[in-house]
């Protein structure tokens, strides 16, 4: 329960390194990132792109292994992907061949290796509701719209009782009403349920609305540039002053950052 | 809930929002359903027939029988039995032939997709028996099973596997890597992510390619039968045709035609039983 209480997600001086072919220099993705990320807490990553925001987030997730360092969840090396952590993907990665309700039970009985107990699949349905999409359990993906894709990822993150969500862009694909839509939602489930999340986005709106921290990445090579911590109490609404202002912050040091480097063609 | 329920009118207006694009372009002839359907697919038959009894009318009924004097024929020849019979002697390795193609080749093909070692060595084959002409291969069949069923149903086997084994192959090598990773996010161990991600993704593919395999084993049946064989519907054409008997030549080629059209119509409906998934109202 201690370990509970204090980081759930902790990066310890993680590099990652892509060895290039040939004469090249090899490509410094990631470069000493350490980062504690409290339980409970919402923690964006923003930068600009090939800073190595989804590559952190990708090992945490223990999808791939870094080159030196480690990421721990709930105090425990990441070897593979992590029972108490789920991820929710930017293309939703539903499985087009299922159900709803079978894409949402995959995230139990992918991880057990056998079938649901009826408890188990109450729970899975639950969160089907939970995320407003009671009456569709029978629906394929195909049949959804991108907004209720989404809401079917966030299912099966949920049904898998996770302590520590990870989240690639989750809404970046969705138009702007959706996606507005979509992050009051996920603020209001979050305030509920009290996972820990990592949130990786480009959107710096919607990393001021959501987060207790905004990490900022800078790039070539990858490394935390400055972390804004966002305090203010929820509900928060879209259009607040102090998350504007916490907006304008953040947009000043990344404004610097792609100067210095220089947008690439 | 209402949120969900918004959604799903946004998709409904879009899916309406196509039928009246469509109904734009081609005016929509009014009734629905199969009626509908029984009743465009009686007038473009019964065009066909007016437009074959017009040029029967026309020419010489040595060359082109008319549509009742096959009819006639097609009569006669079933209640003699012998239509039965040709079908009987051309069903059986027809359907042996196709179902051990689509079985072998959908393993082979996967395979095949699967073990890349495998592929080094086999993919070349695969693609110089894809090229070549199978007829061409019929006196080897010949040579080797003679002139019975088990010929033709090697040669019903060989013209339909290769569409077969491709399909497999490229549906196994092409599955989404982002699927295989949300799996592997998800914990799954590789027999799960052969099992739920590999094969169900591989179905599609390996269903065109069991489409093709029909068209091509119909055919090749009715080849194998035109060239070695002294019975079944081929054997029938090529008697009656040999012997300028058109209306009885029109008969088991008519027959043919049925068995095509009855194949391609179930795997129709089998694909479509078996990918709900892909299509947009299911």
């Amino acid at each position: 329960m201690s370990q509970a209480r204090g980081v759930a997600i902790k990066f310890q001086n993680i590099h990652k390194v892509y060895s290039t072919s040939g004469s090249e220099q090899p490509l410094h993705v990631l470069d000493d990132i350490a980062l504690d990320i409290p339980a409970g807490t919402f923690c964006c990553l923003v930068g600009p792109s090939g800073c190595g925001k989804t590559t952190l987030l990708r090992l945490a997730g223990g999808l791939i292994a870094s080159s030196r360092g480690s990421a721990l969840l709930d105090g425990a090396e990441v070897t593979g992907p992590p029972r108490g952590a789920s991820m929710v993907f930017q293309d939703s990665g539903l499985f087009p061949w299922m159900t709803v309700r079978d894409n949402v039970e995959a995230g139990i009985k992918m991880r057990e290796h056998r079938r649901l107990t009826p408890t188990e699949r109450a729970f899975s349905q639950e969160q089907i509701v939970k995320v407003g999409l009671a009456g569709f359990e029978n629906f394929y993906p195909v049949q959804l719209s991108g907004g209720m894709k989404q809401r079917v990822g966030l299912a099966r993150a949920l049904a898998r009782g996770p302590q520590v969500m990870l989240m690639d862009e989750p809404f970046g694909a969705l138009d702007a009403q959706t996606r507005a839509l979509m992050q009051e939602e996920l603020q209001q489930l979050w305030t509920r349920e009290k996972i820990t999340v990592l949130f990786v986005t480009h959107d710096l709106d919607e990393a001021a609305y959501l987060a207790d921290t905004v990490v900022l990445m800078s790039r070539n090579p990858g490394r935390i540039k400055s972390v804004i911590n966002v305090d203010v109490e929820r509900p928060r609404v879209i259009g607040d002053p102090r998350l504007a202002e916490i907006r304008r912050a953040a947009w000043e040091s990344l404004r610097e950052e792609l100067q210095g480097v220089g947008e690439p063609a | 809930m209402s949120r969900a329920e918004a959604d799903e009118k946004i998709v409904a207006q879009e899916e309406s929002g196509r039928t009246v694009g469509e109904s734009l372009l081609v005016a929509r002839a009014p009734g629905s359903g199969w009626v509908a359907t029984a009743r465009d697919i009686g007038l473009s038959f019964g065009l066909l027939l007016a437009v074959w009894w017009v040029v029967a009318s026309l020419t010489s009924p040595l060359f082109l029988p008319s549509p009742p004097r096959v009819a006639e024929a097609f009569v006669r020849l079933t209640q003699d039995g012998s239509l039965a019979t040709a079908l009987w002697v051309t069903l059986i390795p027809l359907f042996t032939g196709l179902i051990a193609a689509c079985l072998l080749g959908a393993l082979a093909g996967l395979l095949m997709g699967l073990v890349p070692p495998l592929d080094k060595i086999t993919g070349p084959w695969v693609y110089v028996f894809w090229s070549t002409p199978i007829v061409s291969i019929l006196p080897i069949i010949i040579l080797l099973f003679g002139v019975g069923t088990l010929a033709a149903a090697a040669f019903v086997f060989l013209s339909s596997v290769f569409p077969v084994i491709m399909n497999a192959r490229s549906g196994a090598q092409q599955t989404d890597k982002g699927m295989i990773e949300v799996a592997r996010s998800l914990g799954a161990r590789r027999r799960e992510i052969l099992l739920h991600v590999v094969l169900p993704s591989s179905v599609p593919p390996i269903l065109s390619g069991f489409r093709i395999a029909v068209g091509r084993a119909v055919v090749s049946v009715i080849v194998a039968q035109l060239f070695i064989s002294a019975e079944g519907i081929g054997y029938m054409i090529r008697f009656y045709s040999d012997t300028l008997q058109l209306d009885l030549y029109f008969a088991p080629l008519l027959l043919t035609v049925a068995i095509g059209v009855l194949l391609n119509g179930l795997a129709d409906i089998g694909e479509r039983r078996l990918v709900r998934w892909e299509l947009h109202d299911g």
